[in-house]
């Protein structure tokens, strides 16, 4: 029986000062068994994306299982109950007519179709195989690990995924592994069918588990098709609740990680733990994504002390949306003469920031502008936007994405020095300082420099 | 805010999201052609806008106006094109287009200081950029449907008045001595230098849109001056803007804004045919995890009829890559096939990433050989060309998606009804149109690998 328990979420925000955005609206339906579904209805083009996303990733990974929330996803597209290989489940994809992908991060394995309309029904059938029943047949898995081991490769053939990988390490060093997606790869190559079973009874249930249909569709047809087609899905116990996340223990001190890459300018960042979109400090992660937009733009205090003063070449501030401890990254680039003086002055303009006029009141204005019209341009590609809702509701709430823009309103002067007081200024930082070779040997653009930077004690080993 | 941070997004990199799709990567042709009549003949007038299904075509003094209305669109995508790319500027000159058009839009207006200029696209929520290319440049700019007078009138008066003050050139110079440098260091994207370099050295395409580190570093202010105002006339000129507007609304602030611009005399001329004679291999010795491997060979543009056909073969054989690669043999993680049609000059490419270059590219030249020998069957090719149409579809969600298509049609095809009829042109592609496609075309494959040098069976990558 169809329950159809329909809850169009229209939020309209507060009258802007420069243009209006519609309303956020989608449909929103929750099954017995604890899926929910969510529809967005586009009908300018004959175009369908159905995704599912569980809320799963490195952040449920020890180091036993590193890497393999992303081999699972690899798994997702082979082998099932109904399909009997990979070479059979391409090829119902092509006769399908379908682009397809999947994903995995922190806190989201998201896996996604996007057709034409006249295949909506079989796309939904698909879907449905490929998330409830995959086999993780042993010949397969055997197969998959060396293609992800090619993943692996890939990434570290490039110097920013090892300036990534030593930074988060240090920022995050009691339980690296829990954000670091990409894994090891030794623990890639010993990865059983009992790790992936194990996976899938824990996370992959549907009330763990968000579907997503996007496009050309009626919201009312797609939850009667969802009713029907996961009415045997099985729920499973919450899977947080046996199997806690974590809890980062703070940066002990202030620090340096050098990277050396073969490289011609110099990357560099200052890391800190940032807030998280759950607990008592939800407020922060507001007023940290205004500062962020805030300081992007190229008219900002922030833009003109670092970068048009000729420090460094870019530099931004960050803060990753997510539920278990999002980090802030004050990231930058500069040629090697100036990097010191790059480094300076985001130290120097950092304490700036919780002045109370540092942020002019039309500055505030326009980042939430900016953050509004961003949500216009997630809405405007339903396939695209499927991903948007399916992170929001992995790494925040849909309450969270739905009040986003009038939450970001109400950030004061005062909450962004609250933020910056908290989380950057009382706190110890990590400093990634990525150079190469010769700016080390040339430039002595070593450890111990950066160290002096920033007037710590030399290090052990840049004693040595 | 930040959705995916880098390095925590891992992409199962499927097939059909692999750059043989290329959604909206419409159209080529060797000999783009543009007919601007010359600027001493007397001028007729303007002929009235004439309406064409959903886009109005409007012409202003030899410049054409494309607007295409998209019902109930929120954002409105606004593209001034200037036709000529490597035409407009000499081998010392390299970079100029790039560079004075990327300080045109960030260093503020004779009107609007450089912060002034800034806040105002802040205040609207707006963004505008410049993009410089071998074929043809773009100022591109997208807002609110409520905005789009103001933010186009900002866009027009970066292009007519910039302010090009000497610290904004100064710092977009080191930004694009950055991405010049930053190229080298990423593997794909010094990959992609090292074939441009390899089928382009002594063609126009080999003074690239971006230049070199020698010839930014040189290129002065009044160098960027002079080759502004040589861009300023309408005969180079195609503007597109898709939106939920009236046509004349658009046409009326295009003649307001650029109406008073000379015709000027650019005739778009042919650029040289490039020979391949034979297959070639070049090998840059590099020290990765995988070796990096494009084998390319030239193929047909947008207003060939060849076109559709090679679309749909180039996804055939991109497909039929992944699966015998990497499905049935995990001998790669990234296997594909693609065609390269965002140039005037497209190419085929075949691209791998290995730690077994031999065994793996014996599979993938194999596959090309069973595209020139056996016709594809039926099921397979309806079902890759349902599979390339979706990935067509989704080039067109966005506005500035549709833009940048007709755009393309426009520039690189010479008529944007191309983008129109290209889906029917892919639908009539027949089998053997396939096999003969890939007869004619693919051969003399000019092979690049960055890795190690010591690993190759030369002759075998130099068999096609």
């Amino acid at each position: 029986m169809l329950r159809l328990a329909l809850l169009a979420l229209l939020l309209t925000p507060p009258a802007a000062s420069t243009g209006a955005s519609p309303p956020i609206e989608f449909a929103r339906h929750t099954l017995k068994n604890g899926l929910e579904v969510l529809v967005v209805e586009n009908h300018a083009l004959p175009l369908v994306t159905i995704e599912i996303a569980a809320h799963n990733g490195s952040m449920t990974e020890p180091p036993d299982y590193n890497g393999l929330s992303h081999l699972y996803e690899h798994m997702f597209f082979k082998a099932n109950a109904v399909i009997p290989n990979q070479e059979a489940y391409l090829a119902r994809t092509r006769e399908l007519g379908m682009q397809w992908n999947g994903t995995t991060n922190t806190e989201r394995v998201n896996y996604f179709f996007t057709t034409t309309t006249d295949h909506l029904a079989d796309a939904m059938v698909f879907m449905r195989d490929a998330i409830v029943s995959p086999l993780f047949d042993p010949k397969e898995l055997e197969r998959e690990r060396v293609v992800v081991t090619g993943e692996i490769d890939r990434n570290e053939a490039t110097p920013g995924y090892h300036f990534w990988h030593q930074v988060t390490r240090r920022v995050f060093w009691k339980y690296p592994s829990r954000k670091d997606p990409l894994g090891d790869r030794k623990t890639v190559l010993a990865a059983t069918r009992e790790q992936m079973q194990t996976i899938k009874q824990r996370y992959y249930v549907p009330n763990n588990s968000l579907l997503v249909v996007t496009g050309d569709v009626r919201a009312a047809d797609i939850f009667a098709q969802a009713d029907t087609l996961y009415a045997s899905w099985k729920r499973g116990p919450d899977p947080f609740r046996a199997h806690r996340l974590v809890k980062h223990p703070s940066i002990p001190e202030r620090s340096v990680v050098l990277v050396e890459q073969p490289v011609q300018t110099v990357t560099g960042s200052l890391n800190w733990h940032g807030p998280s979109t759950v607990g008592d400090d939800v407020e922060m992660t507001y007023a940290a994504d205004v500062l962020g937009l805030a300081l992007a733009e190229p008219s900002s205090r922030f833009q003109k002390a670092l970068v048009d003063s000729g420090a460094c070449v870019a530099a931004s501030l960050s803060w990753l949306t997510q539920r278990n401890l999002g980090p802030i990254t004050l990231s930058f680039e500069a040629t090697p003469d100036k990097v010191d003086d790059c480094v300076r002055a985001a130290q120097s303009e950092l304490r700036r920031i919780r002045e109370p006029d540092y942020l002019s009141d039309d500055e505030m204005a326009n980042a939430v502008h900016r953050l509004e019209v961003g949500q216009a341009l997630e809405r405007e590609r339903p396939s695209a936007y499927a991903h948007a809702l399916t992170f929001w509701w992995c790494s925040a709430s849909l309450d969270y994405y739905v009040h986003y823009v009038e939450n970001a309103r109400k950030v004061s002067h005062r909450a962004i020095a609250q933020f910056v007081n908290r989380y950057v200024l009382a706190r110890p930082y990590v400093l990634g300082i990525m150079v190469s070779p010769e700016m080390i040997r040339e430039r002595g653009l070593d450890q111990g420099h950066f160290e002096g930077l920033l007037r710590m004690r030399p290090s052990k080993e840049a004693a040595r | 805010m930040i959705r995916f941070g880098m390095a925590l997004l891992l992409a199962c990199a499927c097939a059909s999201a692999a750059p043989a799709a290329a959604p909206a990567a419409p159209a080529t042709q060797a000999t783009p052609t543009a007919a601007p009549a010359p600027s001493a003949a007397p001028l007729a007038p303007d002929p009235a806008p004439g309406v064409d299904g959903d886009v109005t075509v409007a012409a202003m003094n030899g410049m054409q106006i494309l607007v295409k209305r998209v019902p109930g669109a929120e954002l409105v995508a606004m593209q001034l094109y200037i036709r000529g790319g490597v035409r407009n500027w000499d081998r010392a000159h390299a970079g100029v287009e790039d560079l004075a058009l990327s300080v045109s839009t960030s260093g503020g207006t004779r009107k609007l200081d450089k912060d002034a200029f800034a806040r105002r696209l802040a205040a609207l929520g707006s963004s505008l950029d410049a993009s410089a290319g071998n074929d043809f440049s773009a100022l591109s700019a997208k807002s609110l449907k409520a905005h789009f007078g103001e933010t186009f009138a900002l866009l027009a008066d970066a292009f007519l008045e910039p302010a090009l003050p000497a610290a904004e050139i100064e710092l977009q110079r080191q930004r694009q001595l950055s991405q010049l440098k930053h190229e080298q260091e990423y593997p794909d994207s010094r990959l992609d230098f090292l074939v441009h370099q390899t089928l382009f050295h002594d063609h126009p395409y080999g003074r690239r849109a971006i230049g070199t580190l020698e010839t930014v570093a040189k290129l002065s202010a009044a160098d960027l001056s002079a080759h502004l105002a040589k861009l300023r006339e309408t005969s180079r000129l195609l503007l597109v803007v898709v939106g939920d507007l009236e046509a004349a609304e658009v046409v009326a602030g295009a003649r307001r804004a650029l109406g008073h611009l000379p015709r000027g005399t650019y005739q778009e001329t042919q650029l040289p045919s490039v020979k391949l004679d034979r297959a070639a291999l070049v090998v840059v010795e590099k020290k990765l995890p995988t070796n990096y491997i494009q084998g390319v060979f030239l193929a047909p543009g947008w207003r060939d009829p060849d076109f559709a056909t090679a679309m749909v073969a180039m996804e055939v054989l991109g497909l039929r890559e992944f699966e015998e690669v990497r499905t049935k043999r995990n001998l790669s993680y990234a296997a594909g096939a693609f065609l390269r049609s965002n140039l005037a000059i497209a190419r085929g490419t075949l691209y791998v990433t290995a730690v077994d270059p031999n065994a793996t590219m014996e599979v993938m030249l194999a596959q090309a050989r069973r595209l020139q020998s056996e016709p594809v069957p039926a099921p397979e090719l309806a079902g890759d060309k349902a599979v390339f149409l979706t990935g067509y579809l989704m080039g067109s969600e966005s506005t500035d998606g549709q833009a940048g298509l007709l755009a393309r049609a426009q520039l690189l095809g010479g008529d944007w009804h191309l983008a129109r009829t290209f889906p029917g042109r892919v639908r009539a592609v027949t089998a053997g149109d396939v096999q003969a496609f890939a007869r004619k075309y693919i051969g003399r494959l000019q092979t690049v690998v960055l890795g190690d040098p010591a690993r190759l069976n030369r002759t075998l990558f130099q068999s096609l």
